[in-house]
C-alpha cells in the first residue's frame, strides 16, 4: 500500500485575468456552461461548445492546466479502451461515444479548473454563504479542508513507519496491520479534533468562524454572465438542430 | 468509483443532485451540532482513503471506506461525502462539480443503507456475530456503490450497460478488501473507542 498525496498541494493560487470577476459570477457561469456542455450529444454541438473553453485555456498558466488535464484524462484512457469493447454494435459506435465523452470531459474540466478551482475553499465558502447554503454545511467544508491537511501529514508518517517496520507484510496480516494503524490514527486525531472544538467554543463558538470577505458585483460580471448565457443558448441551438 | 464529467446525461445529473440534496438536507438536520467536528474529521478520512492505493493483482485500486463511514456517521454520511467529494474536485480534480450529486448518491446512499441494516447489530453483538456483520457491511457497501454507479450509467445511456457490468465485476476484489478492513476497523473501535460507533445523529446511541 502507498499513500499518494503529492498532488494535493498543487491547487495553489496563481494570478489569472479571470480573477477580476466576482466569484459568484464565476461559479454561476461555470455551472451554467458546464451543464450545457454535459447535455451535448453531437460533434457539431461540441465544436460550438469548445470556443469558450479554448479561450479559457489561455486565461492562466497553461502548464498548471495541462497537469490538471493529464490527471483527468487518466480516467478517459480507461473509457476509450472499455467503451468500444462493451458498446453494442460496431466498434466505431463505441469509439465515437468514447470520443464524445472524452471531449466533453476535457471541455468541462477546462471550465471548472479555470473558473471554480482557483477560488479555493475559503472563497468558495464566501460564495456558498451568499447562496444561502446552511452554515453547518459550510463549517463542515472548512473543517474538512483543515483536517484533510492535518491527517495527510499524520497518515504519511504512519504509512512510512508501517512500511519500514514490516516491508514484506502481505495478505491478511497487511490488512490487519493497516486497519489497526488507521484505527490508531483515527482515534488520536478524532480526540484532538474534539479538543479543538471545545477550545473553539471557549473562544466564542462558531460565530464568525467563516471569515466573510467582501464581494462586489460589477457591470463586467453582468457582461460575463450575458456572454456565457448567449454562448450556452447558441450551443444548445446548434446541438438541437443537428439532433433533429 | 467516481463518475467523470461528461458521462452522465443531464437528466441523471439532475436526479443525482436531487437525491444528494435531499439526503444532505436530512443529514444536516439530524446532525448533532456537538458532533460536527467528528463528521468533518471522518469526511477528511474518506477523502484521504481515496489516496491510499491497495495492490490488486497487476493493478491497484483505492479504498472507499463506505461502510465505516456509514456505521460511524449514520445520516450525516450524506453531507460528509458531499463535502469530501467537493474537496476532491477542488484539490485533486477527481470526479467533478456537475457529477458531484451522482457521485455523492452512489457513495453516501450505500453508506446509509449499511448504517440502517448493520449499525445496530455491529454495536450490540460481540465476537464472530459482530465480525460477520462488519464484514457483510464492508462488502455490501462497495457492492451497492458499484451497483449505484452502474444504474446511473445504464439510465444515462443503454450503451453503457456492458461497461456498467464490467465495473460491477471489477469491484468484487475491492468489496472483499473493504469487508476485511471494516471487520478489523470495527473490532478495533469496539475495543478502544466504542462511543465512535454510536453515530453522529441527534440522540443516536442513547
Amino acid at each position: 500500500m502507498w499513500f499518494d498525496a503529492g498532488h494535493v498541494h498543487d491547487a495553489e493560487y496563481t494570478a489569472s485575468p479571470i480573477d477580476v470577476f466576482d466569484p459568484r459570477c464565476r461559479v454561476l457561469c461555470a455551472l451554467l456552461f458546464s451543464g450545457v456542455l454535459a447535455s451535448i450529444q453531437s460533434m457539431p454541438g461540441l465544436l460550438a461548445g469548445s470556443a469558450v473553453p479554448v479561450l479559457l485555456i489561455f486565461a492562466g498558466s497553461v502548464r498548471e492546466l495541462t497537469k490538471a488535464l493529464l490527471h483527468v484524462n487518466a480516467v478517459a484512457v480507461f473509457m476509450v479502451i472499455l467503451l468500444p469493447l462493451t458498446t453494442p454494435g460496431p466498434v466505431t459506435s463505441g469509439l465515437r461515444l468514447a470520443l464524445l465523452i472524452v471531449c466533453k470531459l476535457n471541455l468541462i474540466s477546462v471550465v471548472m479548473v479555470r473558473m471554480i478551482v482557483p477560488l479555493g475553499v475559503g472563497r468558495l465558502d464566501n460564495v456558498l454563504a451568499d447562496f444561502r447554503i446552511p452554515e453547518k454545511m459550510r463549517v463542515l467544508l472548512l473543517l474538512t479542508a483543515r483536517y484533510t491537511l492535518l491527517l495527510m501529514a499524520r497518515a504519511a508518517v504512519m504509512t512510512r513507519a508501517l512500511r519500514l517496520r514490516a516491508p514484506d507484510l502481505r495478505g491478511g496480516r497487511l490488512y490487519s496491520a493497516f486497519a489497526c494503524m488507521l484505527g490508531t490514527t483515527l482515534i488520536h486525531s478524532s480526540d484532538r479534533a474534539e479538543r479543538s472544538m471545545l477550545a473553539m467554543r471557549c473562544r466564542g463558538g462558531m460565530a464568525g468562524f467563516s471569515q466573510r470577505r467582501p464581494m462586489t458585483w460589477r457591470l463586467r460580471d453582468t457582461l460575463l454572465c450575458v456572454f456565457f448565457a448567449v454562448n450556452a443558448v447558441l450551443i444548445a441551438a446548434i446541438s438541437l438542430s443537428f439532433i433533429r | 468509483m467516481h463518475i467523470s464529467e461528461g458521462v452522465l446525461s443531464p437528466q441523471m445529473l439532475a436526479a443525482g443532485w436531487a437525491i444528494a440534496g435531499a439526503g444532505t438536507v436530512v443529514g444536516l438536520k439530524k446532525l448533532d451540532p456537538d458532533k460536527i467536528v467528528r463528521v468533518a474529521f471522518f469526511s477528511s478520512v474518506f477523502f484521504l482513503a481515496s489516496l491510499v492505493n491497495v495492490p490488486v493483482g497487476p493493478s491497484s485500486t483505492h479504498l472507499s471506506l463506505i461502510a465505516p463511514m456509514g456505521l460511524i456517521l449514520g445520516w450525516s454520511v450524506f453531507p460528509a461525502v458531499l463535502t469530501a467529494l467537493a474537496l476532491q474536485a477542488i484539490l485533486l480534480r477527481f470526479g467533478g462539480f456537475l457529477a458531484l450529486g451522482a457521485n455523492t448518491v452512489s457513495i453516501a446512499l450505500p453508506g446509509l443503507i449499511v448504517y440502517l441494516l448493520f449499525a445496530a447489530g455491529v454495536r450490540r453483538c460481540a465476537g464472530s456475530a459482530a465480525a460477520v456483520r462488519s464484514f457483510a457491511a464492508g462488502f455490501a457497501g462497495v457492492i451497492l456503490s458499484a451497483a449505484g454507479v452502474g444504474v446511473f450509467l445504464w439510465l444515462s445511456n443503454p450503451a453503457f450497460t456492458n461497461a456498467a457490468k464490467f465495473i460491477f465485476v471489477a469491484h468484487l476484489p475491492l468489496a472483499l478488501i473493504e469487508g476485511s478492513l471494516t471487520l478489523f476497523m470495527t473490532g478495533f473501535l469496539k475495543k478502544t473507542a466504542p462511543d465512535i460507533l454510536s453515530g453522529a445523529d441527534r440522540h443516536s446511541g442513547e
